[in-house]
């Protein structure tokens, strides 16, 4: 489905992303991990038109990303979650959801048809008490999910989550990972960068770990957290100690 | 459950327009039948809420205005130049006047490109100033500093150009209204929250930044080509004055900005303050003091302006009200 062939990014003298390639196929579960200053973020600006690769491509089904600004890249079905939380501040939280309805499909939608949709990825993502509230109010988990259901409202083909339950409660991450399930079983291709290794464990088909910008090992989950050299630069040391410490 | 006060307004639309509709009659009324006291004032209320109006649109995506005399005075020159160098009469002249603002606004939102903010309000700023030293600069076309009078021949009777003004505020706040029902409102709000997260939820910032200065820029040309045809007199100085500049945001901020109600209230609101003080302190020096302190004094004091305090204070009824509702769906 996304195919990223030799890509590199550099800033200045500093080679963020490195000669990389890496394939999400159709309706896969792709977990990517690295430690901080990988790339990972990097990675996911260049796919969605915010960064313009040095030198490289990006195709999604065969159509070229690269040099599309990131409201085209929506339009093909690409949603993205934001590291970083920017919610619409001022707005409250189901019309935030609504401005993700209205301009990223081909069609016109209706303000009635919007909210209904809008309502819809709120309630999945169990923001429909809030969605009266004004999207600045909400706490930090809170507008961690709603950056889901805005990029849910697109309803997208291909949804790239961007740390999305890092510093949520641990039942929110419960709840967030059988939502994030029901997603990828009605369809949805997914890559997510997650700093819990245990719900990139539980939830990825296939897992690429990153470092300096370059592909350090990619495989099975079970393989990846066996793997040596995964453990020295990223885990620091085996996930079993991880889990007793 | 709606804590926004932009949308989900408590009127509904049919009681909304009933109210477009009588202040409608009333632009046409007030002017037929009033004294030139009656007129001046019609002409003055109405060019003032459509400037609040028009800078309202702009704020409303983000893009704050410290130029909004560029459109009027654009609109000021096209209406004049329409008559004298080719005769159009009043009403036509207004036309290009407003396709003039609105090509001028395009350009400026195409120019400026990704400012912002502060950024953007000094770009608005160059503008009408740069305009203005361009206007004294061309005295074959403009009458450089020594200005023009239109030609007297082709001059409306000051009720007409009263009763246009008052009629085109009206029309003006009722396309706001409706815009405000639509996808349009959304995009232009996201990008005033974050132009950067907006693009990922599928919208083209230019293609809006475009639209709604353009928008507002036909507005403001529209108050300054009628205007022109009621002074009669145009110099660079008057067309591209910074009062022009300054009265379009009163309005706003003074009524609540970024609502559909906060301009006309301020933009009425300043015309009657400025009415007051005149009457209480005479033409010259004190009467603009305290228009500046009261200005100041209800910034200070009502940050969300004449609205926002309005419903503040109505809250506790409007919710006792809604309660109630709920109580008798409940039962």
């Amino acid at each position: 489905m996304l195919e990223v062939r030799r890509l590199t990014m550099r800033f200045g003298g500093l080679v963020a992303i490195d000669d990389l390639s890496l394939t999400v196929k159709a309706n896969q579960f792709l977990g990517v991990i690295g430690p901080n200053g990988a790339g990972k973020t990097t990675l996911l600006n260049l796919i969605t038109g915010y960064l313009t690769p040095s030198s490289g491509s990006i195709t999604l089904e065969g159509a070229a990303l690269v040099g599309r600004k990131p409201y085209h890249i929506c339009r093909m079905g690409i949603a993205r979650t934001f590291q970083v939380v920017q919610p619409l501040a001022e707005m409250t939280v189901l019309e935030n959801a609504m401005t993700s309805v209205f301009y990223s499909g081909p069609h016109r939608v209706s303000i009635t048809q919007a909210r209904d949709r809008a309502f819809e990825a709120l309630s999945l993502v169990g923001l429909a008490e809030q969605s009266g509230m004004l999207a600045g109010a909400l706490t930090l988990g809170n507008k961690k999910k709603l950056e889901l259901a805005r990029a849910l409202a697109t309803r997208p083909r291909l949804l790239l989550l961007d740390e999305v339950m890092a510093g949520s409660p641990q039942s929110d991450v419960i709840d967030l990972m059988h939502v994030l399930r029901a997603i990828h079983a009605s369809g949805t291709s997914i890559l997510m960068i997650e700093h819990l290794v245990p719900v990139i464990l539980a939830l990825a088909e296939h897992v690429f770990v990153l470092n300096f910008g370059q592909e350090l090992y990619q495989g099975r989950p079970e393989d990846v957290v066996t793997h040596p050299e995964v453990i020295e630069s990223y885990l620091g040391k085996p996930l079993t100690a991880l889990a007793d410490a | 459950m709606n804590a926004n006060r932009e949308s989900g307004s408590p009127t509904s639309l049919p009681i909304a327009l009933l109210c477009y509709g009588a202040a409608a009659v009333a632009a046409v009324a007030l002017p037929l039948a009033g004294s030139p006291l009656a007129v001046n004032l019609m002409l003055r209320a109405g060019s003032i809420v459509m400037l609040a109006i028009s800078w309202n649109l702009a704020a409303n995506a983000g893009l704050i205005s410290l130029g909004h005399s560029t459109f009027w005075g654009l609109g000021s020159y096209a209406a004049l130049l329409m008559g004298n160098r080719f005769g159009w009469p009043f009403l036509p002249s207004i036309l290009p006047a407003m396709a003039l603002g609105a090509a001028v606004a395009a350009l400026l939102a195409v120019i400026t490109g990704r400012l912002r903010g502060i950024y953007f309000a000094i770009a608005t700023l160059a503008l009408s100033e740069g305009l203005r030293v361009i206007a004294v600069m061309l005295p074959d076309l403009t009458g450089g500093g020594a200005g023009l009078f239109i030609d007297q021949t082709l001059r409306p009777e000051p009720r007409l150009t009263a009763i246009v003004t008052a009629l085109g505020a009206v029309c003006f706040a009722l396309l706001a209204h409706l815009l405000s029902r639509t996808p349009f409102h959304y995009a232009c709000r996201a990008m005033r929250n974050n132009e950067h997260a907006s693009q990922m939820l599928g919208i083209n910032p230019l293609r809006f930044r475009i639209t709604v200065l353009a928008l507002s820029g036909a507005i403001a040309a529209f108050a300054g080509g009628v205007n022109i045809w009621y002074g009669g007199f145009l110099d660079p100085d008057i067309g591209f004055d910074l009062h022009i500049t300054i009265l379009a945001q009163i309005g706003p901020i003074l009524g609540g900005i970024h609502t559909l109600a906060g301009p006309i209230i301020g933009g009425l609101a300043t015309l009657l303050i400025a009415e007051l003080t005149r009457m209480w302190f005479g033409e010259q020096g004190y009467s603009l003091l305290v228009y500046g302190a009261i200005l100041i004094v209800s910034i200070m004091y009502m940050p969300n302006g004449i609205y926002g305090t309005l419903r503040r204070l109505c809250a506790p009824w409007t919710k006792r009200r809604a309660a109630a509702k709920t109580a008798l769906v409940a039962s």
